[in-house]
């Protein structure tokens, strides 16, 4: 009982140095072999606890540091995957597990997983709550003021956060324990809905933004026109896939120009 | 002296969460424009400066083996200048961010060149490794990092003393036609950049207005 008690203490701290570890997987991002060096580092308590002698131990960390690249966030769930894996193969030898197995299953799993990070978290989640942190700034902007301008920065990085520390912790704590099941879990989530209703959230508070900003700084109609036309088109260019760099300069030869013209 | 050295070194330790440690999103323009805002006494200007830049390089991704062009870089420098220059002035926030984009071209590439070095960092692990040595593993984190945060600082303590020379040379020559002109588009770049944002959520939507040929599935 208090040997079982033991197993599980020790496995949890594994699990926590683990997780803690997952943070510093770019740390020697590299062209030749990219995130290899972080995963091993990541791996690298687990390595301790399953192997004793050097050579062992050595050549487990090798094995780590073949070419790697994935979504920092899902790499919880490729290091679980794994964890598990070199458990199997360093306490039972299973037959149908090999060391060749491992590297390729880590390969196999850190392509698709990266489209879905990228796709979800940097093309989404982040955008999105940017935009709920700038609609809230927009409706606290008073005579030339932000008024309590700290909640601004703030709420964008607890909202983010809490869905990005969540999504590490419960994804490598379901692939560390479950890792058969974890994919199967994983891939049952509709991210697809999830985005679409994200964006549909999204449309609804960039409108209440526009509306809030022709508000505040539309000085009079004309003024409101010409905002409606830099709206427009932007929207007109961003589709035309003009770059943002170049949309940023023009509208600021628009401003002087605008000036020059009417001279107010 | 002591002051750009401050600076330099905060902006340092927050670009550490682009790539090496973390990416908790300390470093989007939202956060580090409002930070450095509030450390030089203009919070209204840094978030301005913070939502803009947020806005426009929304769609600027860090996808597979791609180095983006720095954002973080255009929003504290672009902060900085500014408010060093004259606080509160919006033409010369603008002024700022005009000088700011170009400079984050130059980070980018000092990243690309740290991360050539570092193949050779992950060589010296791999060869430690191989003898047996697994404790270099940490060193090359370490070592990883304390580059990564070398080049940011070197890069911003120059930058900042060289775009602040640059923004206060400039303002002073710009005829004041420009300087209105400047003025008037602080208030168009907000609107431009949620038009940015509005393709960002809805390709389908905003497909209207370009006709819908280039719209992204």
């Amino acid at each position: 009982m208090q040997e079982s008690n033991e197993r599980g203490l020790l496995k949890n701290i594994i699990f926590i140095k683990m997780l803690a570890r997952s943070f510093f997987l770019q740390a020697i991002w590299n062209y030749e072999r990219m995130q290899n060096v972080g995963f091993a580092y990541i791996m690298m308590p687990l390595i301790r606890h399953l192997y004793k002698t050097p050579a062992e131990r050595s050549s487990a960390v090798l094995r780590q540091l073949g070419f790697f690249n994935t979504h920092p966030y899902m790499v919880s769930i490729i290091m679980g995957v794994i964890a598990s894996k070199e458990t199997q193969l360093a306490q039972h030898g299973q037959s149908d597990i090999s060391p060749e197995s491992i590297t390729v299953l880590k390969k196999n799993m850190s392509g698709p997983l990266a489209a879905v990070g990228d796709t979800f978290f940097w093309a989404i989640w982040r955008p999105f709550v940017a935009l709920v942190a700038i609609c809230f700034a927009l409706f606290l902007y008073k005579d030339g003021y932000f008024r309590e301008a700290w909640f601004i920065p703030i709420s964008f990085i607890v909202f983010y956060n809490i869905v990005h520390i969540f999504f590490r912790w419960w994804t490598f704590s379901m692939s560390y324990t479950y890792p058969q099941k974890a994919i199967g879990i994983i891939s049952e989530i509709d991210i697809q809905e999830a985005i679409k209703i994200i964006k549909i959230l999204g449309i609804f508070i960039l409108v209440c933004a526009l509306v809030v900003y022709f508000i505040k700084f539309g000085l009079n109609l004309e003024h409101m026109l010409v905002l409606l036309c830099i709206f427009t088109g932007t929207l007109y260019l961003t589709g035309r896939r003009v770059s943002p760099n170049i949309i940023f300069y023009s509208t600021i030869a628009l401003g002087i120009l605008l000036f020059c013209i009417r001279g107010h | 002296m002591p002051e750009i050295v401050l600076l330099a070194f905060i902006a340092a330790l927050i670009s550490l969460d682009i790539t090496p440690f973390g990416q908790f999103m300390f470093s989007r323009p939202i956060v580090v424009a409002p930070l450095f805002g509030c450390i030089l006494g203009d919070l209204t200007s840094g978030i301005w400066i913070g939502i803009i830049v947020e806005f426009v390089w929304i769609g600027i991704l860090p996808m597979g083996a791609a180095v983006p062009a720095d954002i973080t870089t255009v929003a504290i420098l672009a902060t900085i200048w500014g408010i060093k220059t004259m606080p509160n002035n919006n033409a010369v926030m603008v002024l700022a961010l005009i000088f700011a984009l170009p400079s984050a071209m130059f980070f980018k590439l000092l990243d690309m060149w740290i991360r050539k070095i570092n193949v050779l960092v992950m060589r010296w692990v791999e060869n430690g490794v191989k003898a047996g040595k697994i404790g270099r593993v940490s060193k090359g984190i370490f070592i990883g990092i304390v580059l990564f945060f070398l080049k940011a600082f070197v890069f911003y303590f120059a930058f900042i003393i060289a775009g602040e020379w640059l923004v206060g040379e400039v303002f002073a020559m710009v005829p004041s036609k420009v300087m209105y002109g400047l003025f008037l588009s602080w208030r168009f770049l907000p609107i431009m950049a949620l038009g940015i944002m509005f393709r960002n959520f809805s390709p389908k939507l905003t497909s209207l207005i370009d006709g819908g040929k280039n719209a992204r599935k």
